[in-house]
């Protein structure tokens, strides 16, 4: 049972890993694209990394662990909530990359991301 | 142990960006010299636009699973594709339906002096699809032959100079067009037909001035200012002269026609060759009359016969005589403004009726070169082709460059590039290459344009499948890489 337990708890882990992977790269990619046009979405779908991010965000929903939940805080899941939510309405509004709705948003998911870093991270 | 695994996927997750984005400069990069992108409709490409203007496509359609087509309603339409960096050539591979328009064509924006510059080659040219001469390729240069008497390019080449009916189309040929047994005029020939706004034609040059008299009037029939340009270009199309007349001082449309005005040009020592001279103003510009030492004035394109008592208001002393036009233009249209400019047209021994005005009624001529016979002028007469008010005047110094080929007598022997499209179950499917020495690059994105000249007349549809780009530069080698990519990778510093 332990270690059906533990394999849940790095299987969280990983998959929080991958959102915080997917939604920073998704920012740095942006900002390269903004610096040179094309680089990335000339070959590579951007909207891709948000369809990971979301469904990281499902699974750490679904997959409720009470010693995951102690790392990823009540902010955390309330950030992720909203998030799920913000890239549904970017996906349906397919919205160009270079539209000014799209960066103000991504600019704030940037934020979010730094201040839930900066509120949940542990000091040792 | 758990933890040590997790460790090392964590660590492959936190790489994966880095190795993303390295293969994403790399394909940016293109070392290969090679890279394409397509659209076929079923959602947006990042490097290809939509076609727009919206209003002359219908929406994309739906064939079956994931295939899907948009139908091109009025011609022409448009789209733009990314430049990621500097390419030499473009190669734009078509999948199409082109049921009817005997010429379907891509134009690239190139650089000019005018806002609106495009290198046109074609996608479908029904005329030469047809052909029943006989056919050679090599290396994707078609030598099409009335009689075979060539059986390979390079005997072909090599005897060129001796072979005088010969045409190119869509063929980057640098012969100097000349006649040789070419002597200038005595005496001024003078053309008192009266031709209505903007005009092109070629003259010939050797051994003489470029020596043109125009008298012009103004019929002032709409408001405004009506200026004349007036430029020459010699056979490279560089532009060698211009000259500008001022408007005659009347700008409402209630004011009377304007008195006769004449502007001469006279350009003395021209190397040996074509020159084209451009008439540029709005259809309130009349040429009264163009008295001229030179042999051969060929009109491009474009010819507007106004000797027709609808302009008896503004010039009482015009001719109502029947105008004869000589053509090489396979396919002729015919347009009238006027009730009075209603009449019989005759083409070599068919004949049309011009019923209705504001209509544009087509023709394709049986036999090249053709004689028109407008019984009553004010008509416009368009075609790819030449022009001439007289068999004496006619000359084609497009041979080496022909806008679209015809049958005619002059050619016996067509090099081209042209393509014949391939057939892929119900679609056309092409490939057509451009250099990019030349092109107008704006905001990094090319400029391109599909039209069908005839399609808006004929109520034709064109499909478009998929459009497919590929951008092609030299390959980099081994050696050149490192340098160029600290290069490329300069660009975000």
């Amino acid at each position: 049972m332990n270690l059906l337990k533990d394999l849940k708890y790095y299987f969280l882990k990983i998959i929080n890993d991958i959102l915080v992977t997917s939604l920073l790269t998704f920012v740095i990619f942006l900002a390269l694209e903004n610096l040179k046009t094309g680089l990335i979405t000339n070959y590579f779908d951007l909207n891709l990394l948000l369809i990971i991010a979301a469904g990281c965000v499902i699974i750490l929903i679904l997959f409720d662990n009470n010693d995951l939940k102690e790392e990823i805080s009540k902010i955390n899941f309330l950030f992720y909530f909203l998030f799920v939510i913000i890239i549904l309405i970017l996906l349906y509004l397919n919205l160009p990359l270079s539209s000014i709705f799209r960066i103000i948003i991504t600019l704030i998911i940037f934020i979010i991301l730094i201040t839930n870093y900066l509120v949940t991270r542990k000091y040792d | 142990m758990l933890n040590k695994i997790y460790k090392i996927i964590r660590f492959f997750i936190y790489l994966s960006p880095f190795l993303l984005l390295i293969i994403l400069i790399y394909k940016d990069f293109a070392p290969s010299g090679k890279v394409s992108f397509s659209y076929d409709f079923s959602r947006d490409s990042p490097v290809i636009t939509k076609l727009f203007p919206a209003n002359r496509l219908s929406d994309p359609q739906k064939i079956q699973n994931n295939e899907y087509y948009q139908e091109i309603l009025k011609e022409p339409v448009y789209f733009e594709t990314r430049l990621s960096q500097k390419f030499n050539q473009a190669q734009v591979e078509l999948v199409f339906q082109n049921p009817e328009s005997s010429l379907f064509q891509l134009g690239l924006a190139i650089k000019g002096e005018k806002d609106w510059n495009y290198q046109f080659k074609p996608i479908d040219n029904k005329i030469i699809n047809n052909l029943t001469w006989s056919k050679l390729e090599e290396n994707g240069i078609f030598l099409w032959q009335r009689i075979k008497k060539y059986y390979n390019l390079k005997d072909f080449l090599k005897n060129l100079n001796n072979e005088t009916a010969v045409g190119f189309y869509n063929y980057d040929f640098k012969r100097k067009f000349k006649l040789i047994n070419y002597q200038p005029a005595v005496n001024y020939q003078i053309i008192n037909k009266t031709i209505r706004g903007y005009h092109q034609f070629y003259t010939y040059v050797k051994n003489e001035d470029l020596d043109f008299n125009f008298k012009i009037q103004d019929i002032n029939r709409a408001p405004g200012p009506d200026f004349l340009d007036i430029n020459v270009y010699n056979d490279q199309d560089q532009k060698i002269y211009h000259q500008r007349l001022d408007d005659d001082g009347y700008i409402s449309n209630l004011d009377p026609a304007s008195a006769p005005r004449y502007l001469s040009i006279k350009i003395p020592n021209l190397p040996e060759g074509v020159y084209k001279i451009e008439l540029a103003c709005e259809d309130e510009i009349f040429f009264r009359e163009i008295k001229t030492k030179q042999r051969y004035i060929a009109f491009i394109n474009r010819l507007y016969l106004v000797d027709n008592p609808e302009y008896a208001d503004g010039f009482l002393d015009l001719i109502y005589q029947p105008t004869e036009v000589f053509t090489n233009a396979k396919r002729l249209s015919f347009e009238t403004a006027h009730p009075e400019g209603l009449q019989e047209v005759q083409v070599n021994n068919q004949k049309l009726s011009i019923n209705e005005t504001h209509k544009k009624y087509f023709l394709t001529v049986d036999k090249l070169p053709a004689k028109i016979i407008v019984p009553k002028n004010d008509l416009k007469i368009f075609g790819t082709g030449l022009f001439s008010l007289s068999q004496e005047a006619f000359f084609n110094p497009e041979i080496y460059n022909l806008q679209n080929f015809q049958e005619t007598p002059e050619i016996n022997f067509l090099l081209t590039s042209y393509q014949i499209p391939q057939q892929i179950d119900d679609w056309q499917k092409t490939s057509i290459t451009f250099n990019l020495d030349n092109a107008s690059i704006i905001n990094r994105k090319l400029r391109w344009m599909l039209s069908a000249p005839e399609m808006n007349n004929l109520n034709d549809k064109i499909k478009i499948k998929e459009i497919k780009i590929t951008y092609l530069k030299e390959p980099i080698s081994w050696q050149e890489f490192l340098p160029r990519i600290l290069k490329y990778l300069q660009k975000f510093i």
